[in-house]
């Protein structure tokens, strides 16, 4: 399945509004970090922009996918 | 149109301290209660025992399931202690969090006003071109490698991007900063800057100008 991921270049010339979620440093790890990209590759349904701890999207509800890996992380502790 | 509604006013056992579960019961059976005076209010009803059955029955089957949660925790007894409660607790529980305690940021970038392009102050540009010439001013076209331009201009170098991609379409060319700013310390023989700001094309083309007269002029002295 093809990824709706851009690149930065991609990311400058994309119109407002977008959405962003930037996890916190101290709760990113190599760990989520594989989590939240296999979700954002499989189920976005816009553009999206990451880097890092910095999630950029197109379509708001984008936003709770990235949330929902966060919170499951913190249900499963 | 949207209702928002306060959070019920629940008083919580000791047993939810420790027990989320019992917490959201709690939670559910204050949400009920706050349901049922509301509609008492609201049809302007006095006393109905239909409605009062239907009540104990809830709770009675909230009890329960605080009751099978606290066996689970061993935590039965703290079920009906209504003593102080405990100050670390952390209220609501960790993963109900919302968004200023979470473990995220989360915003929306909206559309911002259309930037007309400022008009270049020429008086600026030549005395900028003169400081650059002798040396108080530092600028993008003095760094060789570009790939060093995030370490000496540190600024830019650490926007987030939703500032680079507010920075990008004001169209930065030159990017200059007084000397007198530095930092203590540079990075491979470049200076570094906490402060700086940017010339567009336009500016850019004047202030070069300005800098090769006044070389030009310079290297004219006999």
């Amino acid at each position: 399945m093809a990824s709706n991921k851009i690149t930065f270049k991609q990311f400058l010339d994309k119109p407002e509004p977008y959405y962003v979620v930037d996890v916190k440093y101290e709760h990113w790890n190599d760990t989520v970090e594989k989590s939240v990209s296999e979700v954002l590759t499989n189920q976005t349904t816009g553009w999206y922009y990451s880097a890092s701890s910095f999630h950029a999207f197109e379509n708001a509800k984008d936003c709770d996918l990235v949330k929902g890996v966060l919170s499951w992380k913190e249900l499963v502790k | 149109m949207t209702v928002k509604l306060d959070p019920p006013r629940v008083k919580h056992s000791r047993a939810s301290d420790e027990n989320d579960r019992i917490w959201f019961y709690e939670e559910l059976e204050g949400e009920i209660l706050d349901f049922a005076r509301y509609v008492k209010r609201h049809y302007d009803i006095k006393y109905n025992e239909t409605s009062m059955a239907h009540l104990k029955r809830i709770g009675s089957s909230i009890n329960n399931l605080k009751m099978v949660s606290g066996l689970g925790f061993g935590d039965v007894a703290g079920i009906y202690d209504y003593s102080e409660p405990n100050p670390h607790r952390e209220k609501p529980p960790l993963f109900m969090t919302k968004e200023e305690n979470a473990h995220y940021k989360a915003y929306t970038v909206e559309e911002k006003k259309k930037q007309f392009p400022k008009k270049p102050n020429k008086e600026f540009l030549k005395d900028l071109a003169r400081k650059c010439y002798r040396g108080e001013v530092f600028t993008s076209n003095q760094v060789e490698d570009k790939s060093m331009l995030g370490s000496v201009f540190m600024v830019f170098g650490l926007m987030d991007p939703v500032q680079s991609k507010d920075l990008a379409k004001q169209k930065p060319v030159l990017i200059y900063s007084y000397m007198k700013d530095s930092a203590e310390k540079g990075i491979n023989g470049y200076p570094c800057f906490w402060s700086a700001g940017f010339l567009n094309a336009e500016e850019t083309k004047i202030f070069e100008s300005y800098y090769f007269a006044i070389k030009e002029a310079v290297d004219g002295i006999q």
